[in-house]
């Protein structure tokens, strides 16, 4: 699957109109053809049919990607982007033998539950120690040499979901169980999301089982080419999932959920399909199961809180969802929700992104602070951790009091006493 | 002459504003048409004297100079066809000023059609030029391809709304072209020749474009009909009513079937597609817009003329969720016949309205005859049809099969009275046919104000001329 070659039919399905330059968010910063999913589609076909090498410049237009798939969601011929991109990445990891920190990282961590488990209690430490460090002479040392070290990083609590949660937690007369999917971001360093969603779910009339053995989806491991380590941890993922008796597998962090139902299925095609399939049958986005599959909205009190929506990429453009947290926020909160402009516009994180360009991903940030600032509203709610956190970052460096919060936080507040 | 000149344009302009390295060629080579050039150079000038700068070394060094906004042309007008320096606008982005006393907009030839659409609708304001790309495409692209869109039936073209044009010409030196006044009549009108010029004659840098109040209130409609026939016959009944619909649109089977099975549930009709009996079925989708009073006034002309045209149903938008829907579809037109095949060829061959049933007609038969699957649809109350080919071009026998099928739509379009392009321009794809539409003193015509303005012929070589 890694060759790219296998993807000439999709390339080719580019017909070069540049609807993407409208929606694609790299682009929107950098006003150039290298940055825009058109120039990136013509410069892999240009790769694939031997006119150019596997270029520096090929490498930084491949991987500037934020990887949001507004272009794909717009693309008048329906081209799969993200998939191209993804195959690109494949190649240059495998040809060209690209190597850096972030995949380093990435590649050691990520591969299973323990490493990651190590990995975060090492980043609870270098989070604590970051700060102080960095207003030494020790700083030109650290990995991160951010501009002024001005990226906020939320603290990395001690103690993970998975420490905080039992591995069931029941209700009476349940309409059935649910598994959370909880995801790394929120085992880790929101654990009070996944708190939040065994609450919220619970209180819709459903037992949550939690996976404690949970490892990452692989979502950042893909993103960044390394298909090998994705697929082995895929294939764990799949195996822990369908050894779990549930109705639905519900996460509340839209990247695992779209990995889970579009990406298992497509790249498991050997060794696990029909499991994969079946996993990818029952995976929902929280937001989508609780409008669709829940009366949960009829147990809702409101907030007294007046809102504005962020869309997570990979819920919007990924998994077609945006009514449905709408729907639900507008019933949680007194105020309701106020549109911002340019609401399905990314954030800038795009994960491992976010770390390979921070620079980029901060302009791109900062024009959702500024349509964040322009409702006027204090509270801009997502339901992806990852865009909570980035657009958390964006707004303290922009000096606004605007808070960002995670629809189930939300939907905490709101639940009816 | 890759390197040096690369080397020659940096010390000129200030180094952001080249593109080096051998992926420029790639992305600026190129647009919508998928046939491709390779420049030799790429330039994003930040101003409009880097613009001027890049002519004069031109004109200099004898090198072709293609410009280039959004690269979303339909007719390879952006395509570097003899090498040179491609000169992309897309930093020329600043909307300058919209002055709601002489009502006018002052644009940098890079700026986003829609942005100006926002911009002046924000203050009461409406520019309504509106081609289907308007989402992406730039002013200057459209102006210098004389775009049209869905508005052109009651609101014109882009050449109406040209009031004003900063030209640098092929030998660097630069005038301003008409004025921001509406009355003009020093000289030759040369803010219309340099409109729709396809960049041939010298590159706009700077448009100043006139807006007019915004409509106070619009209203949606969409009939179905039987036929293509029936529903090329009810636009005549429309117009004849006299109203001025500002937009008056056309679907056929195809199209429709392809619409109706890509928007699924979010189509506003379903099944008409098939239309029975094995006649095909075809939508019209029409709006009007004016004052409150007015909408309601045009609004019954044209029930009334629908019903008595044969419309089979009739479908007013109840308010603007309604009206969007409608718009949806036919914006999912392009979208939904793309899916199909991995090639589109979208033409725009244009006849006088009252032969729009004859062109159905021919686009009809030239389908039947070379087995080719097109979808029509587009701008029927202004006479401008897009015969769509899905295909896949990657097959050498359908290459020209849609050659000989294309050739065929012009040579109708021109029998029926009418035109080779309505909105795309001549550039690469119609070249060849010039000499039909014009005949060799039409050509020879035009080359010569050609030949005149650009002696040294660097100004976007190859396009609209043959060879």
């Amino acid at each position: 699957m890694s060759n790219l070659t296998n993807y000439s039919d999709e390339i080719f399905k580019c017909i070069r109109c540049g609807a993407c330059r409208a929606v694609c968010p790299t682009f929107g910063e950098e006003l150039d053809e290298i940055a825009v999913a058109r120039g990136r589609m013509a410069l892999i076909e240009a790769v694939t049919g031997g006119e150019l090498a596997l270029t520096d410049a090929f490498e930084k237009a491949v991987f500037d990607c934020a990887m949001c798939g507004a272009c794909k969601a717009g693309c008048p011929s329906g081209v799969d982007v993200p998939a191209v991109i993804e195959a690109a990445r494949a190649e240059l990891v495998e040809k060209k033998r690209s190597e850096g920190l972030i995949r380093f990282l990435a590649r050691k961590s990520l591969r299973d539950k323990k490493s990651l488990d190590r990995a975060f209690s090492l980043m609870a430490l270098g989070r604590a120690a970051y700060g102080p460090l960095a207003a030494t002479p020790l700083a030109k040392y650290l990995p991160y040499q951010y501009e002024d070290f001005k990226r906020n990083f939320p603290k990395i609590p001690r103690k993970p979901l998975s420490k905080r949660i039992p591995p069931v937690s029941r209700v009476r007369n349940a309409k059935g169980t649910v598994l959370f999917y909880a995801g790394c971001v929120i085992n880790y360093v929101y654990p009070e999301i996944g708190v939040a969603a065994v609450k919220v779910l619970n209180h819709a009339g459903y037992d949550v089982v939690f996976a404690k053995e949970e490892p990452c989806c692989g979502k950042p491991l893909l993103s960044l080419g390394e298909t090998g380590v994705f697929r082995s941890v895929a294939e764990k993922n799949v195996s822990l999932l369908s050894g779990v008796e549930a109705d639905f597998i519900v996460s509340a962090c839209p990247t695992c959920s779209l990995t889970l139902r579009d990406d298992y299925p497509t790249i498991l095609t050997e060794t696990a399909s029909d499991k994969a399939a079946a996993i990818s049958a029952k995976v929902r986005d929280i937001n989508e199961f609780l409008l669709h599959e829940t009366d949960f909205i009829a147990r809702l009190d409101a907030a007294e809180m007046i809102i504005t929506y962020h869309d997570p990429c990979h819920l919007a453009h990924g998994m077609g969802v945006k009514k449905e947290p709408r729907e639900l926020l507008d019933a949680a909160t007194l105020g309701g929700l106020v549109e911002m402009r340019e609401a399905s516009r990314c954030c800038g994180f795009g994960g491992s992104f976010s770390f390979l360009n921070y620079e980029l991903s901060g302009r791109i940030a900062n024009r959702k602070v500024r349509n964040i600032i322009n409702t006027g509203v204090p509270a801009v709610v997502t339901a992806c951790p990852g865009c909570m956190m980035h657009i958390g970052d964006a707004l303290r460096q922009s000096g606004s009091d605007a808070v960002a919060f995670h629809t189930l936080q939300i939907f905490e507040k709101a639940i009816k006493r | 002459m890759g390197p040096d000149l690369e080397e020659k344009l940096t010390s000129l302009l200030s180094p952001e504003e080249v593109v080096t390295g051998p992926e420029a060629a790639v992305l600026y080579g190129g647009d919508s048409t998928r046939v491709s050039g390779r420049p030799d150079a790429v330039v994003r000038p930040a101003s409009a004297e880097s613009i001027r700068l890049v002519m004069e070394y031109a004109a200099r060094e004898r090198v072709p100079v293609t410009p280039r906004g959004a690269g979303s042309g339909l007719s390879g007008g952006c395509v570097p066809a003899k090498g040179g320096v491609v000169v992309s606008t897309e930093r020329l982005n600043r909307i300058i000023d919209i002055d709601t006393a002489d009502l006018i907009a002052v644009v940098e030839p890079g700026v986003i059609t829609a942005s100006l659409h926002s911009a002046s609708e924000a203050l009461g304001f409406f520019y309504p030029p509106d081609p289907g790309s308007s989402a992406f495409c730039t002013l200057g692209g459209n102006v210098a391809e004389n775009a049209g869109g869905l508005r052109g039936l009651k609101y014109g073209v882009t050449r109406d709304y040209v009031m004003a044009l900063d030209i640098a010409l092929p030998d660097g030196r630069t005038f301003t072209a008409g004025s921001r006044t509406r009355k003009n009549v020093t000289g030759y009108d040369m803010a219309r020749l340099f409109t729709g010029s396809e960049g041939t004659l010298g590159f706009i840098t700077k448009a100043a474009l006139r807006l007019i109040p915004l409509p106070e209130a619009r209203a949606g409609f969409l009939a179905a009909f039987d036929t293509l026939e029936a529903a090329s016959g009810a636009v005549l009944m429309i117009i004849k009513s006299g109203i001025t619909p500002s937009t008056l649109e056309i679907m056929d089977a195809v199209t429709l079937k392809a619409v109706a099975s890509y928007l699924r549930a979010n189509s506003p009709f379903d099944g008409r597609g098939d239309g029975g009996n094995g006649a095909p079925g075809a939508l019209l989708l029409i709006e009007v817009d004016g004052s409150e009073a007015d909408v309601v006034r045009q609004s019954g002309r044209l029930l009334d003329a629908l019903k008595d045209s044969g419309a089979k149903e009739l479908r007013q938008a109840k308010d603007t969720a309604e009206q969007e829907e409608i718009w949806a579809a036919r914006r999912a037109a392009l979208t939904a016949l793309a899916r199909i095949s991995p090639s589109v060829i979208l033409e725009d061959a244009t006849v006088p309205r009252k032969e729009i049933p004859a062109m159905v007609r021919a686009i009809r038969n030239v389908a039947e005859k070379y087995c080719l699957l097109i979808g029509t649809f587009g701008h029927a109350g202004d006479g401008n049809l897009h015969p769509t080919i899905v295909t896949d071009l990657r097959v050498e026998e359908n290459k020209n099969k849609v050659k000989a099928a294309v050739g065929e739509i012009f040579d109708a379009a021109l029998s029926l009275g009418g035109t080779l392009s309505g909105e795309h321009g001549i550039g690469i794809m119609k070249s060849d046919y010039m000499e039909r539409e014009l005949g060799e003193a039409g050509v020879s015509a035009m080359r010569k104000v050609k030949d005149a303005l650009d002696p040294q012929g660097i100004m976007n070589p190859g396009k609209i001329f043959k060879g």
